[in-house]
């Protein structure tokens, strides 16, 4: 009986701590805050939020604030962390982690899998700089949740079938371009109703062969040089590793 | 050796530069430019030559100096509106009844006295009939003429005159300064350079004009009269009162020397013209100075054709005029507010609509 016993403890024991374990190595952090940038209740509404986020696209949405990248550029650093902390879903590993150094004042955002197809062209580029711009006056929090409602907001697009932000760029522009060219239609239209148009010059009654050139002299005066720096490029690029393929943009700020 | 000590203005900040006559090399003490001494006494001149502007002379128009008096058997009578006061010369063989220029019937008969006998005439080329048909050929698509103008315009009498022009001859000596730049950009890994190297252009020569015409009349719109340049002269005779028979002829009521004005700009507009496409090859070119003087001037007086039509719309005169040579038919015509705005709307509308679409095309995913 007390055998029975023992071998149903242990048993009980066992499975909790398989259980726990199983727990353990499936709970993603979709917040790693080594920096501290956020207070906790911060940290877990975006945790709730990015984790909630990943589930339902089915795209792990990750955060990480880090104060060195260990020797690595910016871009090895986020790729290994996000290749080796069991993130990505599906075979390709879909999904994307937004790495932040205070102490370096450098950011990269990878993308993997499908989500290199999902966070490109117009959309990184609306996500990117959104953080940017939080980035540019130091608020490092803010940035954090423009990268989860931005990313929320392509997401949804994608899903939808549509990128919202192309149609609209587009029909802003469309409208603004029929406008223009419509104006300028009408302006040439009014102008053809009235063709008395004073001369300004008397062209048709100079007397043939009557330009004489005496002096044609271009002297020098001086000259003047304007140096300009070159902007430094932000990175950007792909890289392929263990089955998964990386993309991403990142920079200083 | 003494030193001359002069104070010139620097070509590129406008400060004082003080020039000891013995350095090789001026420095600018405000901006630091340098400078050949020999630029900076140029571009000095320069800058004086500015101020030299001469007043245009022409020689007085007589009637010597033109084709002389009316001969005899050359009369003219003179019809004047009692309504708006113009005034016409027509032969004994063809009599006004209505005033050209506001269709009034009331006209008074007079002989002319004291006008100058026209140096030439061009002779009508272009029929009554052609006139009309440009006339309507002139409305033909134009998208925003209102619907009922060729049904409730109501033609007055189309008009066949002779409408006194002064044609001025000469030629100018001019001297003009232009500044200009070049501009060379390269780059090397940290930064991009622009050199910007200033330049100052001088020209001088001279050209001649013909036979630049100015209206006579103050009856007839000057830009009008303009705008139906210009006639082949080539095809312009000596003045003989034959070409008047069934045309009315306008009487000159400006004189040579006030017509003058207009066409001392239109000549100094094309002198400046022409010496302008001397200047090609740099980045910039900005006139700096223009001495231009006319010399042997010398007036003439013709009669050219042109043939008028005054319409009403909307109690609104609209007047048309055309080259009785040449047939160039101008004008201004009524536009429709409403036409203005349904074609802004289709345009922009359709543009609007076909970007929304290819916009769509580009967003799905």
């Amino acid at each position: 009986m007390r055998k029975l016993i023992k071998i149903t403890i242990f048993t009980i024991v066992f499975m909790a701590l398989v259980c726990a374990l199983t727990i353990c190595v499936s709970a993603k952090n979709y917040v790693v805050d080594y920096e501290n940038v956020l207070s906790s209740s911060q940290e877990n509404f975006l945790e709730n939020k990015l984790s909630s986020l990943s589930e339902k696209y089915q795209c792990d949405m990750v955060f990480l604030t880090t104060e060195s990248f260990n020797g690595k550029t910016a871009q090895h650093y986020a790729e290994n962390y996000y290749d080796n902390n069991g993130y990505g879903y599906d075979s390709d590993g879909t999904g994307v982690i937004y790495v932040l150094s205070t102490e370096q004042r450098e950011y990269y955002i990878c993308t993997t899998g499908k989500a290199n197809k999902i966070f490109k062209g117009n959309r990184m580029d609306y996500l990117e700089s959104s953080i940017l711009t939080c980035l540019q006056n130091d608020d490092f929090d803010g940035s954090a949740y423009a990268y989860a409602n931005k990313a929320t907001e392509i997401l949804e697009s994608y899903e939808a079938g549509i990128d919202t932000e192309t149609l609209k760029t587009g029909i802003i522009i469309s409208v603004i371009a029929g406008a223009i060219i419509g104006l300028i239609v009408v302006l040439v239209l009014r102008a053809k109703m009235n063709n008395a148009k004073p001369q300004k010059t008397a062209g048709h009654y100079i007397r043939n062969g009557s330009f004489n050139l005496t002096v044609c002299r271009d002297m020098y005066l001086y000259s003047t040089t304007r140096r300009v720096a070159r902007p430094k490029s932000n990175s950007s690029g792909g890289s392929r590793g263990g089955g998964r393929s990386h993309g991403g943009r990142g920079g200083r700020f | 050796m003494s030193n001359t000590l002069l104070e010139y203005k620097c070509p590129c900040c406008s400060g004082a530069i003080n020039f000891d006559s013995e350095a090789q090399k001026l420095v600018c003490p405000y901006c630091n430019t340098e400078f050949d001494i020999e630029a900076i006494t140029d571009f000095n001149e320069a800058e004086q030559d500015g101020a030299n502007q001469e007043e245009p002379t022409w020689e007085e128009y007589t009637t010597e100096s033109g084709s002389g008096d009316w001969q005899s058997g050359e009369e003219l009578n003179v019809y004047t509106c009692s309504s708006c006061a113009g005034e016409i010369v027509a032969d004994d063989t063809t009599s006004a009844t209505l005033c050209p220029y506001c269709g009034s019937p009331v006209l008074l008969t007079g002989r002319l006295t004291g006008a100058f006998r026209p140096d030439y005439v061009i002779p009508f080329s272009i029929s009554r009939e052609e006139a009309m048909k440009s006339f309507n050929d002139f409305m033909k698509g134009k998208l925003l003429l209102p619907k009922d103008f060729k049904t409730k315009h109501t033609t007055a009498k189309l008009e066949g005159i002779y409408v006194p022009f002064w044609l001025y001859d000469c030629d100018t000596d001019s001297s003009l300064r232009y500044r200009a730049t070049t501009v060379r950009r390269w780059s090397d890994s940290n930064y991009t350079y622009t050199k910007t190297s200033h330049f100052l252009l001088t020209r001088a020569g001279s050209l001649g004009f013909d036979k630049v015409p100015a209206d006579a009349s103050t009856k007839m719109d000057d830009i009008y009269m303009q705008a139906i340049e210009p006639y082949d002269y080539s095809k312009m005779i000596g003045f003989e009162m034959p070409y008047l028979t069934g045309f009315m002829a306008e009487k000159y009521d400006v004189d040579p020397t006030s017509a003058s004005i207009v066409a001392n700009e239109r000549i100094k507009a094309s002198t400046l013209g022409e010496f302008a496409k001397t200047t090609a090859g740099y980045a910039t070119v900005t006139p700096q100075s223009a001495n231009i003087k006319i010399l042997n001037g010398k007036t003439g007086y013709a009669l050219l054709p042109v043939w008028m039509i005054n319409t009403t719309y909307n109690n609104e005169t609209y007047t048309f005029a055309m080259n009785g040579q040449t047939g160039k038919f101008v004008g201004r015509l009524p536009i429709s507010t409403k036409k203005c705005f349904g074609w802004f709307g289709i345009i922009a509308g359709a543009i609007a609509g076909i970007g929304a679409i290819i916009s769509l095309l580009a967003s799905l995913l």
